[in-house]
């Protein structure tokens, strides 16, 4: 009875060990097509020595646009102002000590010269570059009911999306705002529709040692990125120097964006 | 007797709980190679998703590319005021261009001269802003600047018929191209019209 049980056990394991297997050999070819045309894809890359981290001084930005209009060249998000993977806002304070945030269009064409107060003196005003926070510990990734949606060991958070379902919870779950759905119809830069996605860092870039194409093409410098392993790093040199901080630190999400110059109500 | 039947079943129950152990370590080692080669594609970090994710190619190259065949404006760039500004900020994205010698989509313009140095509330005040309608006329911003060095080479022969010109201060002030001598005083046209003639012929 013992011998026959134990048989059982061990044809059980055998035969999941296979189905397995098998499972994991007619997933292998689907995954490698994905990224199949790239010329030169990052072989050499290894995800465990890097650490990734983004700066943003917001006392630098002008409000050219010119971050969303590489960020959506570069990786196909739709043209459409409620698609954007990255944006810029104008925080303005009036004489009335009221607050005026204005962001037409995501900012992707620049800002009118003046913001929307009616007339109001304005007493200060400053823009606020937006995008994923790439958290350490990430509310999507958390919410996710399919694990599509996870942290890369370099510190950023992708989305596969052969496996989302397109369920937006990861889309409300966010604090920061920074996913969104693919619009059906519309293609994805791993080509599906109707999926979440979001500012990936362009890993692409960032595994071949680019920068972020909205960093590549920052007129001032008010993005700053690098790798916090090397010291040497724009965005280590600037953590090490500057004093910052980051959005909603009392959710406990704690971003890898740091802001240079917030104020209390940008930060929360 | 007894004791022995009893020491020799209870030496039998040890062996056989030596054997459940054994052959549970073999599986567990079995199953920990098979998880973590699953791993790669269910765990906590997806490897060869984000494989796919890092093979998409760039398409905007990086300013280093670009000097490859455009040393001049690379130089011209990389000495003036624009020095800290990339290529493809003006250009576009040209990875295509530069890979694939496809023809160079451009996106640079004059409206990108605007979209920076025009005065906008919340740009930092350091920043060079120009209230556009007062600072630019009828010409192009490259009549008098340069994109890449963002020198200013001083402006053409300038018409001067008063009804299409801006004030007088926009070019003769303090900030002009043609600056007039400090002792001078800056209001409307019509102070320095008391003085000064416009150019015959304009």
């Amino acid at each position: 009875m013992k011998l026959s049980r134990r048989r059982i056990l061990k044809t059980g394991a055998a035969l999941a060990s296979a189905a397995l297997g098998a499972n994991l050999l007619s997933r292998a070819p689907a995954l490698g097509g994905s990224g199949s045309q790239a010329p030169e894809p990052a072989t050499a890359y290894d995800w465990t020595k890097h650490d990734w981290a983004f700066a943003v001084d917001t006392t630098k930005c002008i409000g050219c646009g010119l971050c969303l209009q590489a960020c959506k060249l570069e990786n196909n998000v739709p043209r459409s102002p409620e698609y954007n993977r990255t944006w810029v806002e104008r925080h303005t304070t009036t004489e009335d000590r009221k607050l005026v945030v204005d962001s037409p269009e995501g900012g992707i064409e620049g800002f009118p010269a003046q913001p929307p107060v009616n007339g109001s003196k304005v007493t200060k005003s400053f823009f606020v570059p937006r995008l994923c926070n790439q958290c350490e510990n990430p509310p999507c990734v958390a919410v996710c009911p399919v694990s599509a949606t996870y942290k890369t060991k370099d510190g950023v958070v992708l989305v596969d999306q052969k496996r989302c379902i397109g369920c937006g919870y990861c889309v409300v779950a966010c604090p920061y705002g920074a996913r969104y759905l693919v619009p059906r119809g519309d293609r994805t830069p791993t080509g599906n529709p109707g999926v979440a996605d979001k500012c990936t860092w362009c890993y692409h870039r960032i595994t071949r040692g680019l920068a972020p194409a909205c960093v590549e093409v920052c007129p001032v410098q008010a993005r700053i990125f690098g790798d916090q392993r090397d010291p040497e790093s724009p965005v280590s040199k600037t953590l090490a120097t500057k004093r910052v901080q980051v959005l909603k630190p009392e959710l406990g999400t704690k971003p890898r964006v740091y802001y240079i110059g917030l104020e209390t109500d940008v930060r929360q | 007797m007894k004791r022995a039947t009893d020491l020799a079943s209870r030496l039998r129950a040890g062996v056989k709980a030596l054997a459940a152990i054994a052959a549970l370590a073999v599986a567990l080692f079995i199953g920990q190679a098979v998880f973590s080669s699953l791993a790669d594609d269910y765990g906590f970090h997806p490897k060869k998703n984000a494989q796919a994710w890092a093979s998409l190619t760039p398409r905007y190259a990086d300013s280093a590319v670009c000097e490859g065949c455009h040393e001049g404006e690379y130089a011209s760039t990389s000495s003036g005021a624009h020095r800290s500004i990339a290529c493809e900020s003006c250009h576009g994205p040209q990875t295509a261009h530069a890979t694939e010698d496809a023809p160079a989509t451009d996106l640079a313009n004059e409206e990108l001269c605007v979209r920076c140095h025009e005065a906008v509330v919340g740009r930092p005040a350091a920043f060079p802003q120009q209230d556009v309608v007062a600072h630019f006329y009828e010409w192009s911003c490259s009549q008098c600047h340069d994109p890449h060095s963002a020198l200013a080479f001083g402006p053409p022969p300038v018409p001067h018929p008063l009804d299409k010109l801006p004030e007088c201060r926009v070019c003769h002030g303090a900030e002009g191209m043609k600056t007039a001598p400090a002792s001078h005083v800056f209001g409307s046209s019509d102070i320095c019209l008391t003085c000064h003639r416009v150019p015959e012929g304009n």
